[in-house]
């Protein structure tokens, strides 16, 4: 990738301010062809919904705040973990930008010192499988097998988002009984690590690997602009809770 | 990888969408096999019901496959007479026949001129690389 890359860190959001944002970034994506890495967090406990899962009669009862995301897959609990999101130009086909991004998640990973490896392939489950921590798809990241980060991805208008969840401790739980639960950080390294150290190591592998000369994005008025456009749509009760 | 099939009586767009257009006025649509092939195993498709208005260039619905939601944009302008009632609960038919059962749209053309603008099975092929 000869891209130029920018960097962005963010301090804990609501849900549908991440997601106005991260909408934001394929926007600016879009315009500029630029890609920007943005690492943050949530105010407060979320459960992101899948773009197409079901959700009226199957998620009601959850006492936590929700949004539903842009992206593919199903639903994920954001408590204690890192989450990060790519936003760039399509320019390359569906896995290969899932397999470049997983690399960059991988290497940043063991810059961590987490011995984590790509899972193997296995089918596609539909969106309202079982939550997302449950299985990994293929080029996922595990750790013993388990999985330690799950993404999901949307393509409009010539620009990709890709955006994911590193679990720094396990709260899927509370998703509903798991069979398989995930891996974590503080399993892995023995401590939880904070979402600045993790964003650090995306960072540092993001210039050692994409971009020696990517440098930190300062949102400028259009982004910002687009923001207060798009939480419109994630407040709206008719795209979070569908049938 | 194997070569794609791109039927020689189709038109294509740029976005990987292709149109059969009927005697009667009437445009199927889908998308092709190169696009299927790139998405993987699609598992959920979402589409405008029967009277909804499309555009050329527009987004018309989305598709899922290995949790990525990608747009789909209408080749022509009309109006969707039928949706493929099949796609909902087998989205899987879009990867194993997307010419045929995997069709997902039939839109009444607005004009005689829909034929603008979209690629023949050459030029397509010349995109793709085949």
């Amino acid at each position: 990738m000869t891209s130029r890359w920018r960097l962005l860190f963010t301090e804990p959001l609501d849900g549908i301010d991440n997601m106005a944002l991260d909408h934001a970034l394929l926007a600016r994506a879009a315009r500029t062809g630029e890609c920007v890495l943005r690492v943050y967090s949530w105010a407060s406990p979320t459960v992101s919904f899948g773009r197409h899962q079901r959700t009226a009669g199957t998620y009601d009862h959850i006492a936590l705040a929700v949004v539903r995301r842009p992206t593919g897959g199903r639903a994920v609990l954001h408590a204690r973990e890192a989450t990060y999101s790519v936003t760039a130009p399509v320019t390359r086909p569906l896995r290969a930008t899932y397999a470049g991004i997983n690399s960059l998640l991988l290497d940043a990973l063991r810059r961590l010192g987490v011995d984590a490896a790509l899972a193997h392939a296995t089918s596609s489950p539909p969106p309202d499988a079982a939550p997302c921590f449950e299985t990994a798809t293929e080029g996922e990241i595990v750790v013993g097998g388990r999985k330690l980060a799950g993404s999901a991805q949307w393509r409009n208008g010539g620009a990709l988002l890709q955006h994911g969840s590193i679990l720094i401790d396990d709260d899927q739980s509370l998703l509903g009984p798991s069979t398989t639960p995930p891996a974590t950080l503080r399993a892995a390294l023995g401590r939880a690590p904070t979402v600045h150290e993790i964003a650090d190591a995306l960072f540092d592998a993001a210039r050692a690997t994409l971009d020696p000369d990517a440098t930190p994005l300062v949102l400028d008025p259009e982004v910002c602009a687009d923001v207060e456009k798009f939480r419109a749509l994630y407040a709206d009760e008719g795209w979070t809770w569908r049938a | 990888m194997t070569a794609s099939n791109i039927p020689t009586d189709l038109l294509y767009t740029r976005d990987h969408e292709y149109v059969r257009i009927g005697a009667d006025g009437v445009a199927e649509i889908g998308i092709t096999d190169f696009a299927q092939g790139e998405l993987g195993d699609i598992v959920f498709v979402e589409l405008p019901a029967a009277g909804t208005a499309v555009s050329a260039h527009a987004q018309f619905g989305t598709v899922e496959a290995v949790k990525a939601v990608s747009e789909l944009n209408s080749p022509v302008t009309g109006e969707v007479v039928l949706v493929n009632p099949r796609l909902d609960k087998e989205p899987a038919l879009i990867n194993n026949d997307p010419y045929g059962d995997g069709w997902m749209i039939r839109v009444r053309l607005a004009d005689a001129k829909a034929r603008d603008g979209l690629l023949s099975p050459q030029a397509y092929a010349t995109q793709i690389g085949g």
